[in-house]
């Protein structure tokens, strides 16, 4: 009976650890979600804007003053713009790669 | 399988190889440590894959032979016998182990050896020779600004390259940087090489290093480095991957230059980081041409300000840094005063050591408005 019941602890126990790690799971589904439909969005957005600016040929020092703007649109909106994890949700706090990126511009 | 060993010697040995040993490893075999009775020498070996590490002892072999013994139970029991003559004998056939000491005994079941791996056996051609001591520097100065995020396995690690006169240790989690060079002429090493080495690796040598004027060997495999030091041997893969370009990283020049002494500022950093906001975990720091002010203000509980006397040269600013990624360097620091070299209040400061070319440290500001 103690057998049982110990083995019943345990089932339970890790049934726990089970929904919790759902549950993180979860989360993290709906946080990757999130980050995905916001890239998209930016992704339009870019879109729509080298639309705009193809539409308008505009010189070329301008178009990349743009782009330069819009990767720190990016950044300040809280995104990786840096090679390494370009796009990638900026989890905490200012990235020295990205940082680097901008200044030499 | 028979040894008689003291017990410093035995407890030594598996205190050294026990740290690898993971408790999470599917393959039981990899719970154990290996004990390899041989001529005149037990070798005691412990892997988790990633990590191994093979230690040689003189040892008074009466038979040889191998056995696996689970490794947490094996360093309880060895680090709690009495300091007397321990014999330990192997039952060949179902691999039960007696440790004898004294008038008592205890008994172990084991493992058969065959299943345990092999760790890969590395070329040493071509070595790189450094003294312990400057190494075990090396990796304390840099090793703490590496990342924990196992999302992003290549921060993790420090990256090493090998020049032709110098050695540079690298370490970043993308907020910091630590960069710490040694002059090496004659290392004996003719290649230029560069590798990322995982941070627990470097971690396990720097404690199994004693840094006493001995040297420590390392060499490379295809995807392996190999550290040997006396009657030690530490075997790890690297991490595989591009390191970024480091050195785009580094600011040159600055228009804010000061010196000051590393313990005062360490310790008024440390106080101002009581009263630091939990999560943000800012300083700000004033620099102004007769001092610099660190203040720290939490509205709940209170706020905090220390003036310290500095050298200063350039432009007065204002910046906030994590206190946590200051603490750190400043920790590792070992010069009596700092320079500090910072361009206005949104790009990254550089610390480094007031004499020597050799530590370059970068901060990332945090952005105050």
């Amino acid at each position: 009976m103690k057998q049982l019941t110990t083995l019943l602890k345990e089932f339970e126990e890790k049934i726990k650890s089970l929904s919790e790690e759902l549950n993180s799971l979860q989360t993290r589904a709906y946080a990757l979600e999130d980050e995905n439909e916001k890239l998209r969005k930016e992704i339009m957005d870019i879109y729509q804007y080298y639309l705009k600016d193809s539409a308008a040929v505009k010189g070329k020092q301008t178009g990349s003053k743009q782009g330069i703007e819009n990767l720190n649109r990016l950044y300040n909106e809280g995104f990786h713009i840096c090679n390494l994890h370009f796009g990638q949700f900026r989890s905490e706090g200012d990235c020295l790669f990205c940082r680097s990126f901008l200044e030499k511009r | 399988m028979k040894i008689i060993s003291t017990k410093d010697s035995l407890s030594y040995g598996i205190q050294v190889c026990q740290r690898v040993v993971s408790s999470k490893n599917p393959l039981p075999v990899l719970s154990g440590i290996l004990l390899k009775a041989g001529d005149g020498t037990l070798t005691v070996t412990a892997t988790d894959l990633e990590v191994g590490i093979e230690c040689t002892l003189p040892m008074d072999i009466q038979e040889k032979g191998a056995v696996v013994l689970p490794a947490r139970i094996l360093g309880d029991i060895v680090r709690k016998l009495p300091d007397v003559k321990i014999v330990m004998e192997v039952n060949s056939q179902n691999f039960n182990t007696t440790i004898k000491y004294g008038q008592s005994e205890f008994n172990l079941l084991g493992l058969s050896s065959e299943d345990f791996p092999i760790l890969p056996s590395i070329d040493f051609s071509s070595v790189l020779t450094i003294k312990q001591e400057l190494f075990k520097n090396m990796i304390k100065q840099v090793i703490f600004a590496a990342s924990s995020d196992d999302n992003r396995p290549i921060f993790t690690g420090a990256l090493m390259e090998i020049g032709e006169d110098t050695v540079k240790l690298v370490a970043t989690d993308t907020h910091r940087l630590a960069l710490r060079t040694a002059k090496m002429e004659n290392n004996g090493f003719e290649l230029e090489k560069s590798v990322i080495i995982p941070g627990k690796t470097l971690n396990e040598l720097n404690r199994i290093m004693t840094g006493e004027g001995e040297d420590v060997k390392i060499a490379f495999g295809e995807n392996q480095i190999v550290f040997e030091l006396p009657g030690t041997k530490l075997i790890s893969r690297l991490i595989e991957g591009q390191f970024p370009n480091y050195k785009q990283v580094v600011p040159q020049g600055c228009k804010t230059k000061i010196k000051l002494k590393t313990k005062e500022l360490l310790e008024a950093t440390e106080r101002a980081s009581l009263l630091a906001k939990e999560g943000s975990n800012f300083v700000k720091i004033t620099i102004t041409e007769e001092n610099m002010t660190i203040s720290s203000n939490s509205p709940e509980i209170g706020k905090i300000e220390e003036q310290l006397p500095i050298e200063m040269e350039g432009e007065e600013t204002q910046i906030a840094f994590n206190s946590k990624y200051l603490i750190d360097v400043l920790k590792v620091i070992d010069t009596e005063e700092i320079l500090v070299e910072l361009t206005g209040s949104l790009s990254p400061g550089i610390i480094k050591p007031a004499e020597g070319q050799n530590y370059i440290y970068v901060i990332l500001p945090i952005r105050i408005v």
